[in-house]
């Protein structure tokens, strides 16, 4: 089952007209009947979602309910999922990151040493503060577990890998997202914005640095594709291999499109330090470009198959 | 030269029109018969003449045991079905640790104009083509005319059924030992540019064609300079109609940018796997950075094959691809510059010195050829700048540079 595209577009729509109003999402979603677009389709249903949030740069638990669905027992709407802390290694300060939600539960995941256990908290058992930082309007919080907070656990398996493959391909459209919209107020602002007589965008390393950026967008846009057809065995090496293509990808982009912005690109008036922040904040979930690269070559040099992934 | 009378498989028709079952059928083949596919793995000290003989055996050898090098073109040269059967053989040849011979390279940008815009004399030419007997460079660049396609000057004049062609190719890539030329001419005035131009076909050994083989950085002769003096053409020799060589080019470059980017990404693929083996076992520690660029190159590649197997399918399914293969073009130059900048600065000395105490000397020696090699990904069949400027003018719609 897929969706056509003259569907795709009346869905596209309707998610922009939601996320522009700043309601809720997640009833607005109900509303729109999503359910049945997703099981209609997931791969399209969830790009154009998570793409349409990045484009307004929304912020909501849409990617905690999305990872929940693929562990079972456990309902978006009363629960949330504890994303585990960008920070690598063991550390004394916040334990994960909480992304906007109003469930009271809140499922967290703990690596051990026989694969990822997880375990129910009471949210207002938490102790959280906001994450300010890079990008103010993320809306999350970060999480300290105390000692005794560790409840019994229960182990996963393979449905943690599954939830972590399905966040980073929701990642990787939302950073798209964002990425497409940042282009675009690029490319409107240097068409129209004269220096020396003639458009900023007739200017050769003008124009060269956002035919970059947009080829950069494509390769994410497909890599992400691919992820999502990618079989089985290979689908979640497919979906790292796709959100560290979308993070580079935002590396690549925004520092153009914040280039050529001048210095409006760097003030509070215009909205590309949005676009530039969020896009370094979704980065950094579930692992940023830099770090999964240095997986996936550990992992190469440790003698993991260099999968071909696509076939045609 | 007639349709081939080698043995096909009983399934022939069948793969013919499934690319799926043609791949697993090569698959099963390659993997069966792999030892008599071993002389074609491993790096032996070639010149480039030696190695397109070399690249010529294994289309020999594809080609008679099962037509396998005639899938993906039309009858009656080929086997028929579509680009994809082309894209799976190439594929299977890098899976199995095999080159992609030399000759399928210029095949792949040329094959598709003769079949496309003149299919009797396809008929004709092609068939030498599968087996190896034959193989043909691209005569495009002048020196006068590099980026700035559109400002050649080699002419070609009418006289009765021929053509007279006069003038000066460059940078064609096997042109010391191609058997044919497909070159673009000029027919009309250097002020008509991209419109007075005309695609011919003109065989090596005619007389008046003589060629200079220049070598590269790395001492490889891996292209020509070519020269032509009052060389007789017939008019059947014509690729498209006269003065349409332009259209001819264009059409040309939807191949070149996506099947040569797909030949290319498995290729690369197969020696970022070799690379890896050799650091993997290298047994001293690895340059800063070095883990972190491979799994960037790794993933690198993977999307430009999601990229160009989109694109082949595109054209598979009979779609126009235009500017946006530009996009095509600049991955495969990441993945280039990328995958042997990383072997350079990671191989280090094995790269720098030809130590002959390097237990992999000649990879390394193939590595340092590759790399001067892989900078003309930047360059040939449109510069990086060039490609930029497409996006910029037609898929991003960014006002016009005002000189031009």
């Amino acid at each position: 089952m897929s969706l056509d595209d003259a569907t795709v577009e009346v869905v596209r729509g309707s998610l922009r007209e939601v996320f522009a109003t700043g309601r809720p999402v997640a009833p607005a979603l109900d509303e729109l009947g999503w359910a049945e677009v997703l099981e209609e389709d997931p791969a399209i249903a969830t790009t154009v979602l998570f793409g349409e949030q990045g484009r307004a740069l929304a912020s909501s638990g849409l990617l905690a309910d999305t990872m929940l669905a693929e562990l079972p027992g456990y309902a978006p709407g009363t629960h949330t999922l504890l994303l585990p802390h960008p920070r690598l290694g063991a550390h004394p300060g916040p334990t994960g990151v909480l992304l906007a939600s109003t469930a009271e539960v809140v499922v967290v995941p703990r690596a051990t040493p026989d694969g990822v256990v997880l375990a129910t908290i009471e949210r207002s058992s938490l102790v959280t503060r906001p994450a300010g930082g890079f990008d103010p309007g993320s809306g999350w919080q970060l999480v300290t577990l105390g000692a005794a907070l560790q409840p019994d656990s229960v182990p996963v398996g393979a449905a943690w890998e599954r939830a972590v493959a399905t966040g980073r391909r929701a990642l990787a459209a939302e950073i798209i997202g964002v990425c497409t919209a940042a282009l675009e107020l690029a490319v409107t602002h240097t068409s129209v914005r004269h220096q020396y007589g003639r458009p900023l965008g007739s200017f050769q390393s003008v124009r060269h640095q956002l035919a970059e950026a947009h080829a950069a967008l494509e390769a994410a846009r497909v890599t992400l594709d691919v992820a999502w057809s990618a079989a089985e065995d290979v689908a979640a090496w497919a979906a790292t291999v796709a959100k560290l293509r979308a993070g580079a990808t935002q590396s690549t982009v925004l520092r153009r499109t914040v280039q050529v912005l001048g210095a409006m690109g760097i003030t509070l008036e215009s909205d590309m330090h949005r676009y530039v922040s969020r896009g370094a904040a979704l980065d950094a979930l579930l692992g940023g470009h830099l770090r999964l690269a240095d997986e996936v070559g550990s992992a190469a040099l440790a003698g993991a198959d260099l999968h071909p992934v696509v076939t045609i | 030269m007639s349709t081939s009378t080698a043995p096909l498989g009983p399934r022939a028709a069948e793969l013919a029109v499934d690319p799926v079952a043609y791949a697993l059928a090569l698959r099963e083949h390659l993997a069966d018969n792999s030892a008599d596919y071993d002389r074609w793995r491993g790096h032996e000290p070639m010149t480039v003449a030696e190695r397109n003989d070399h690249h010529a055996a294994l289309l020999r050898a594809l080609h008679d045991d099962g037509g396998w090098t005639r899938y993906g073109w039309p009858e009656p040269a080929g086997l028929g079905g579509d680009p994809r059967h082309r894209a799976a053989l190439y594929d299977e040849l890098s899976s199995a640790g095999l080159p992609v011979p030399d000759q399928c390279l210029v095949l792949e940008t040329l094959g598709n104009p003769v079949v496309h815009f003149a299919p009797s004399l396809a008929a004709e030419v092609m068939p030498a083509l599968f087996t190896g007997a034959q193989w043909w460079g691209q005569g495009f660049s002048e020196p006068e005319a590099g980026s700035d396609l559109a400002a050649l000057r080699c002419r070609a004049r009418r006289d009765g059924d021929h053509y007279v062609v006069s003038g000066q190719k460059l940078w064609m890539s096997f042109g010391a030992t191609a058997h044919r030329f497909v070159c673009l001419v000029r027919t009309g005035t250097p002020e008509a540019r991209h419109r007075g131009l005309t695609m011919l076909m003109i065989d090596a050994d005619a007389p008046g064609v003589s060629r200079r083989p220049v070598a590269l950085a790395s001492g490889q002769e891996e292209v020509s300079e070519v020269f032509f003096d009052d060389v007789r053409v017939p008019l059947s020799r014509a690729i498209g109609a006269q003065d349409q060589g332009w259209a001819v080019a264009m059409y040309l470059l939807q191949f070149e940018r996506s099947m040569f980017a797909w030949q290319s990404a498995g290729i690369a693929l197969r020696r970022l796997r070799d690379l890896r083996g050799r650091l993997a076992s290298s047994g001293t520690p690895l340059p800063d950075g070095t883990t972190g660029r491979l799994g960037s190159t790794y993933a690198d590649i993977v999307t430009l094959r999601s990229r160009s197997a989109a694109t082949i399918r595109r054209l598979a399914a009979g779609d126009t691809v235009g500017p946006e293969a530009s996009v095509d073009k600049i991955l495969l130059a990441t993945v280039e510059t990328g995958l042997h900048d990383l072997a350079r600065d990671a191989l280090g000395a094995d790269f720098l010195l030809a130590d002959p105490q390097d237990p992999h000397a000649l990879d390394s020696t193939a590595w340092r050829a590759e790399w001067w090699y892989s900078r003309s990904s930047t360059i040939l069949g449109g510069s990086a700048e060039v490609q930029r400027t497409i996006l910029a003018d037609h898929v991003l719609g960014l006002p016009q540079e005002s000189s031009r």
